[in-house]
């Protein structure tokens, strides 16, 4: 879990967010109104130049945390702070170095790419420079009304809009939905540039592979809870690694006997091998098999989709018995 | 600094400038028919004894009667404002907010550091001036249309007229602005400011149908409808019989207008956006 501690270097602190959306409302024994909780005495901070992943299936509340830091909701309890002012008290100043990028874009059908990013430019002053550099990555045409463009081009106008003014805080709801693998990737290097010149960026997204490539770390937020904060790398050495081996068939340990190793999770025979994910300290297990002749051996970390999937097992397992 | 004003201006001026070219067209049309229409005017005065017209025209049409040029153009000219501008604020009322929250430009929109009132007065502003043409080039274009055909009229009664029913619109749109506000649903936008702006014209006109039966009941119903006060017809034949400006009507009207408006500024500066 991460650490209440507040430091310096951190851009955005969430701490206690809880949001309720509707009200129980009982009359006699009839129920006319229930609550939801979307997000649960939420914790976690951002630090000033980092990419922090959120990850989270549909309805775990992901949107009701970006919508409350932006200042959209009103919420039952607990602090955001950005640069240590208050999201609602100062919303206006907070909002001077906020880019943003919604989940649904959707833009001024009736302006051109150009007169939007004017348009934007009265409220959030556009870095010329900057936005010379995203004209460059970015290959939309400016001069045509977004309504004429395809869902991946209004993406590109969004994004230039929200980048334009080269803000500080970038707050990113699956930014690359509807690019194409080619502009995603452009993307991603320009998020890693604005990173290594101190902008804090807070990324929504669906695209594990995407979270994996470019966040430091990754916030978990599982039913409104925050389940999990931690460094990308230290969240893939504590969890599961997946160890196939091919014994020579004389000495092959029985599929038995490499359950009852210690942190051995999971064993599978896969085409003659033996695929082993072991948890955390791996060290009995491989004791074990430097005690037999071994043809082939080798040892992944699991992928950020498999972390996030032992995350969510109970879940689906529970859909399973449905 | 005004740059939501000068944007909806730009973006949206012929929209809802459209309509209002078409009244301005009625009323140049009521000019055009007149000197062929005068002569043979009276054979329709006996028309307004019908109680369906009387209720649909209003007490002030009736009593200016048909036979004068004011009472021809207000007659028919204000009723078509009254319709065409209930269609324009609800469109209005829909566009400003709520169309905005359905479709998810006001997300990108509030995320700039912009003071929602701002955004909600700029926008507003920008829909008075354009409405604006509504009274100055209805009166501009009726007077000098009608100076060319040498018709004379009291234009300065048929301008107050014009303006006084230009605030009650205004009024109406700061209701339908509120509905948007609350609801943030272009669907539940319109079903509440219709309900309320068409219900008030609908309860006008039964308060003229009863009005032979029962004065009393009425004087509620119509009492109780916004577009009773400020009435076109009823403020041009005031001055030109020298009753005097409905002073209290006017303010009444801008009144609730203006509490209306606040209401909706305080609420859109507070509420949250789901």
């Amino acid at each position: 879990m991460a650490s209440n501690a507040v430091v310096d270097s951190d851009v955005l602190v969430v701490r206690n967010l809880t949001k309720i959306y509707g009200r129980d409302l009982q009359i006699g024994s009839r129920k006319f109104g229930r609550s939801i909780i979307a997000v649960n005495d939420a914790n976690f901070s951002v630090k000033k130049g980092e990419i922090f992943g959120f990850l989270g299936p549909n309805g775990a509340g992901k949107t009701t945390t970006i919508r409350a830091i932006l200042g959209y909701l009103t919420i039952e309890s607990g602090t955001i702070k950005i640069n240590g002012l208050d999201y609602q008290q100062d919303g206006l100043e907070i909002r001077k170095n906020i880019g943003y990028i919604p989940g649904d874009v959707t833009l001024y059908g009736n302006f051109t790419g150009e007169e939007l990013i004017n348009y934007f430019n009265e409220f959030r002053p556009t870095d010329q420079a900057f936005l010379k550099k995203l004209r460059n990555i970015f290959k939309v045409d400016l001069t045509l009304k977004v309504k004429s463009l395809s869902s991946g081009n209004r993406q590109q106008v969004a994004i230039i809009c929200a980048l334009a003014s080269n803000p500080d805080l970038l707050i990113l709801d699956e930014p690359s939905s509807g690019l194409d693998p080619l502009m995603a990737s452009r993307f991603h290097k320009l998020l890693l540039e604005m990173r290594d010149n101190g902008k804090t960026i807070f990324l929504s997204s669906h695209d594990l592979s995407e979270v994996q490539s470019i966040c430091s770390r990754v916030g978990i937020i599982r039913k409104g809870k925050i389940i999990v904060v931690e460094a990308v790398n230290k969240l893939r050495n504590k969890s599961l690694q997946i160890m196939n081996i091919e014994f020579t068939e004389s000495n092959a340990p029985s599929m038995n006997e490499i359950k009852t190793i210690p942190n051995v999770i999971q064993v599978e025979k896969q085409d003659g091998s033996i695929q082993i994910k072991v948890k955390e300290d791996i060290n009995d297990l491989l004791n074990l098999v430097t005690s037999r002749r071994v043809r082939r051996m080798t040892l992944e970390d699991s992928s950020l989709e498999d972390i996030f999937l032992e995350f969510y097992k109970d879940e689906m397992d529970l859909e399973k018995e449905k | 600094m005004f740059a939501i004003y000068k944007k909806q201006l730009q973006k949206t001026w012929y929209f809802w400038l459209i309509p209002i070219l078409l009244i301005v067209a009625l009323a140049f049309y009521m000019v055009l028919i007149w000197p062929e229409f005068e002569p043979i005017i009276q054979e329709f005065q006996s028309l307004l004894e019908n109680p369906l017209y009387q209720a649909l025209l209003g007490e002030g049409a009736i009593e200016l009667g048909i036979t004068s040029f004011e009472g021809l153009i207000s007659m028919e000219m204000f009723i078509v404002c009254d319709i065409m501008f209930i269609g324009f604020i609800l469109a209005f009322g829909t566009l400003i907010v709520a169309r905005e929250a359905d479709t998810g430009t006001l997300d990108i929109m509030l995320s700039y550091p912009i003071p929602r009132w701002k955004f909600l007065l700029q926008k507003l502003l920008a829909f008075i001036t354009v409405t604006l043409a509504f009274p100055i080039l209805t009166w501009l274009v009726t007077t000098l249309a009608a100076s060319s055909y040498d018709i004379t009229f009291n234009n300065e009664a048929f301008l107050i007229s014009l303006f006084s029913r230009w605030v009650l619109y205004m009024t109406l749109t700061s209701i339908a602005i509120l509905c948007s506000i609350i609801f943030m649903d272009s669907t539940k936008t319109i079903g509440s400011s219709g309900l309320i702006l068409g219900g008030s014209f609908i309860l006008e006109r039964i308060g003229g149908l009863v009005r032979p039966a029962s004065a009393e009941t009425a004087d509620i119903l119509q009492g109780i409808s916004l577009f009773h006060y400020l009435d076109g017809p009823t403020v041009m034949n005031n001055i030109m019989n020298n009753k005097g400006f409905p002073l209290g009507e006017l303010l009444i009207i801008i009144l609730i207008g203006v509490l209306a408006l606040l209401i909706s500024l305080v609420l859109f500066q507070k509420r949250e956006f789901k």
